[in-house]
C-alpha cells in the first residue's frame, strides 16, 4: 500500500477514534434544561433528608454529572464494612465488584459516595463558607478567595474552595444546611448573584438525618430560599411531602 | 558455523516447541491448588467495577485497564474460577516463549542464541511466579516482543501493515504497564535512521517513510492505549480533557506508589539498583487450607548477575568489528532498564519483567558468541547453563509455593516481616 495513502488512513483512524471516546463520554452524562443560578428560573427540591438526594438523582436519571455542594460536609465516608472487605475468593468471583453502597446502607456519612460509585456524579466541586474553609484545610494563606484545593478519588478529581468554580458545563447544585454553620444568608445571596454557574437540578436539603447540623441552620435555609425570590418555583420532597418531584 | 549453531538451525521449530509446552507444564503445574492472592481477590473486584461500572477501581488504580478487561473476559468466558482469572496471563506468558526466540533470532541471526533465550525465560522463576497469577506483568513480555517482531519484520520486508500492527501490539502492552513503551524511541530512531540513509530514494519517499513511522509507533500506540478508557468514558460520563487529568493523577501516583499493603511491602526486595547485583525477589503470603503459602519468585542470580559483563562484552563487540546490529541488544537493555534505575522511588522486582527479554536476549547472544571461540568457553558455556538450571530448581519450588516444608524454608524466612 502507498505510504501515502496509509498515512491518510492512519490519521482519519486515530482522529475519529480520539472524537468517538470524547462523544462516547459527553453522550453518557444527562442533562435538563439549564437556567443561570444568577438570574434565571430555577426549580429548586427541597430534600427534607440527605439521603433523599440520591433517590432524586435516581428519579431524575442523572448520570456522569458535575456537582457543585455548598456544605460543612463531605459525605464521602468510604464502606469499611467487615464484610465487604474481607470477602473470601467465591464470593467475590461469583458476586463481581462489591464496592457499591447498596440502598440500604447509604447514609449523612456517605451519600455523596453512593452518588459517586453509581455514576451519577463523576466529579464535585465542594464550596465551603469562608470560615469552614479556614478551619478544615487550616490555610495560613492570607487571601484564600483565590484558593481551590484539588484532590482525588480513585483517579477522579474532587476540588475544595470557598467560593463557586468557574466551569461552563451545566451542574447540579445541592445547598446543605451545614452550609450555614458559619455563613449567613446574605453572604449566601451574594455568591449566589455573582455566580456564573449554570445549573438544572437543584436541591436544597434540610439534612434531617444529620445530627450535625442545627435547627438554626435548616432556617437560614428556608430564609435563603424564600431571598431568592419568586423566580423560584419549590418542589417539597421526603415524608411529609405532599407530593414527589416533577419531571 | 558451530556444529550445534547448524543443528539449532536444523531443529529450530521442534526446539522452540519444546521450550514452549515446558513452560506450559511449569506454569500450571499445580495451579488449580493455588487460591486466589490478596492481589488477585482484587484484582477481580477491580475488573467488575472496570468494566460494568467504569471505576478505576480500589486496587492499583493507578494502573492502565488492559488487566481488567482481560481479566473480565476470562472470568466471564472460562468461569468464576482460578482458570478465568490466570487465563490471560498463562496464554501471554507461555506465548512469550516462541516470541522471544523469533526475536532473537531476526536480531542475533543466531538459532542458538535464540533457543537459548527461549529457555533461558522458559525456566525464569520471577516470570513463572507472575505467570500464575492475574496480574498484568507477564502481559509485558509478550506485547513487547510482539511489537519488536513485527518491527524488525517490517524492517527486512516493508510489508506496510506490520508497522501498524506493531503500534497495535505496543498500545496494547502500554495498556498493561506505560514501561511497555520504553523500547519504542531505539525502534523509531533505527527504522528512521534507516529511512534517512536509504539510497536513491526520493526526499518526499523519505519523508512519507517517516511520517508512516511516527505515526505507526507515537500515535496509534496512544490510541490504542486511550481505546482502553472506553468504560471509563462511558460509563462515567467523562471528557477528554478529564481523561488527561486522570492520566496526570494516575502518573503523580506511581511516581511515589510503595503498594498499599504494609506488610507486603515490608517483605520485597526493592531496590532495582540490586537487579543485576544479587538475588531480588518478590513475595506473596496467604493463607490457604489453614496453612501459609509463600510465594517467592527470585531472579536466577546466574542469568542476571552476568548481564552487566554481558552488556560490555557485547558494546566492544559491536566496536571491535563495526558491526552496528550488535548494539541493539545493549540499546534495548539501557532503554528498558535506566528509567527505572533513575526512578525517585524504588521499584520492586516484578517490574523486571519489562527489563527481562532483553537480558535473556542479551546473556544468550554474549554466551553463543564465546562459544564460537574456544573449546574451553564451550565447556565454559556449557557448565554455566548447568548452574542456571540448579539453581532454577530449588527457585521454581519457591515460586510455585511449595518451599515452605522443605530445607528452603530458612530463605522463606529471611522475608517474614520484622515485628512476626
Amino acid at each position: 500500500m502507498n505510504k501515502s495513502v496509509m498515512n491518510i488512513v492512519l490519521v482519519l483512524i486515530c482522529t475519529a477514534a480520539v472524537l468517538l471516546m470524547h462523544r462516547a463520554g459527553l453522550s453518557a452524562r444527562s442533562e435538563v434544561e439549564s437556567s443561570l443560578l444568577s438570574t434565571g428560573r430555577l426549580t429548586v427540591v427541597v430534600a427534607e433528608r440527605t439521603t433523599d438526594l440520591v433517590r432524586i438523582w435516581q428519579e431524575r436519571q442523572v448520570q456522569g454529572r458535575t456537582l457543585v455542594h455548598l456544605g460543612r460536609f463531605l459525605h464521602f465516608v468510604e464502606n469499611t464494612d467487615a464484610s465487604s472487605i474481607r470477602m473470601n475468593t467465591r464470593d467475590v468471583l461469583r458476586a463481581g465488584g462489591l464496592t457499591h453502597l447498596t440502598a440500604s446502607s447509604v447514609t449523612y456519612r456517605n451519600f455523596l459516595r453512593a452518588a459517586f460509585e453509581r455514576n451519577m456524579i463523576r466529579q464535585k466541586y465542594h464550596v465551603f463558607s469562608p470560615q469552614d474553609f479556614k478551619e478544615r484545610f487550616l490555610s495560613d494563606t492570607p487571601d484564600e478567595s483565590s484558593k481551590t484545593i484539588v484532590d482525588h478519588e480513585y483517579g477522579s478529581r474532587s476540588f475544595y474552595s470557598n467560593r463557586f468554580p468557574d466551569t461552563s458545563e451545566p451542574v447540579l447544585l445541592n445547598v446543605d444546611a451545614s452550609y450555614f454553620h458559619a455563613s449567613d444568608v446574605e453572604s449566601f445571596l451574594g455568591i449566589v448573584r455573582a455566580s456564573s454557574l449554570k445549573v438544572d437540578i437543584v436541591t436544597f436539603c434540610l439534612a434531617e438525618d444529620s445530627p450535625d447540623v442545627s435547627e438554626n441552620e435548616r432556617i437560614k435555609l428556608h430564609q435563603a430560599l424564600v431571598r431568592l425570590g419568586p423566580r423560584i418555583h419549590v418542589i417539597h420532597y421526603g415524608r411529609t411531602a405532599a407530593a414527589g418531584i416533577s419531571r | 558455523m558451530t556444529r550445534l549453531e547448524e543443528l539449532s538451525g536444523r531443529y529450530f521449530i521442534h526446539c522452540v516447541i519444546a521450550c514452549t509446552v515446558l513452560a506450559a507444564l511449569l506454569r500450571i503445574y499445580g495451579l488449580s491448588d493455588m487460591p486466589p492472592l490478596f492481589d488477585e481477590i482484587g484484582t477481580a473486584r477491580d475488573a467488575f467495577d472496570y468494566m460494568d461500572h467504569g471505576h478505576l477501581g480500589r486496587v492499583m488504580w493507578q494502573h492502565p485497564k488492559l488487566r481488567s478487561i482481560l481479566v473480565y473476559e476470562g472470568l466471564t468466558v472460562f468461569g468464576l474460577n482460578v482458570w478465568g482469572l490466570r487465563f490471560f496471563s498463562l496464554v501471554f506468558s507461555v506465548m512469550s516463549i516462541p516470541l522471544i526466540s523469533l526475536v532473537s533470532r531476526k536480531i542475533t541471526g543466531s538459532s542458538l542464541a535464540a533457543l537459548l533465550s527461549a529457555f533461558l525465560l522458559c525456566v525464569d522463576t520471577v516470570h513463572i511466579d507472575f505467570s500464575r497469577q492475574a496480574i498484568q506483568e507477564v502481559y509485558m513480555p509478550f506485547f513487547v516482543l510482539s511489537g519488536i517482531l513485527l518491527v524488525l519484520a517490517y524492517r527486512s520486508t516493508h510489508k506496510t501493515l506490520l508497522l501498524p500492527l506493531a503500534g497495535l501490539f505496543f498500545g496494547l502492552g502500554m495498556a498493561g504497564k506505560w514501561y511497555a513503551s520504553f523500547p519504542l524511541p531505539v525502534l523509531a530512531l533505527v527504522l528512521l535512521l534507516d529511512a534517512f540513509q536509504a539510497r536513491g530514494v526520493s526526499f518526499r519517499v523519505r519523508l512519507n517513510e517517516s511520517i508512516f513511522i511516527i505515526l505507526s509507533l507515537c500515535f496509534l500506540p496512544f490510541v490504542i492505549y486511550l481505546l482502553t478508557y472506553f468504560p471509563w468514558f462511558y460509563h462515567r460520563g467523562y471528557g477528554l480533557d478529564e481523561w488527561f487529568a486522570t492520566q496526570r493523577i494516575m502518573y503523580a501516583e506511581n511516581l511515589v506508589h510503595q503498594g498499599f499493603n504494609r506488610k507486603i511491602v515490608e517483605m520485597q526486595d526493592h531496590n532495582q539498583l540490586l537487579w543485576f547485583i544479587r538475588p531480588v525477589a518478590f513475595v506473596d503470603f496467604m493463607l490457604a487450607e489453614g496453612r501459609p503459602i509463600v510465594l517467592i519468585g527470585m531472579t536466577n542470580p546466574f542469568i542476571w548477575i552476568p548481564t552487566i559483563p554481558a552488556f560490555f562484552y557485547l558494546l566492544y563487540q559491536a566496536v571491535f568489528s563495526k558491526d552496528w546490529n550488535k548494539l541493539l541488544l545493549p540499546s534495548l537493555l539501557l532503554i528498558t532498564y535506566l528509567p527505572f534505575a533513575v526512578a525517585q522511588r524504588q521499584v520492586s522486582v516484578n517490574s523486571s519483567l519489562a527489563v527481562a527479554p532483553a537480558v535473556f536476549m542479551l546473556v544468550s547472544q554474549a554466551a553463543v558468541i564465546l562459544m564460537g571461540k574456544t573449546r574451553r568457553w564451550n565447556i565454559a558455556v556449557a557448565g554455566w547453563l548447568i548452574l542456571v538450571i540448579l539453581c532454577a530448581i530449588p527457585l521454581y519450588l519457591l515460586a510455585t509455593g511449595k518451599g515452605h516444608d522443605t530445607i528452603l524454608h530458612h530463605i522463606i524466612d529471611f522475608y517474614r516481616p520484622m515485628d512476626e
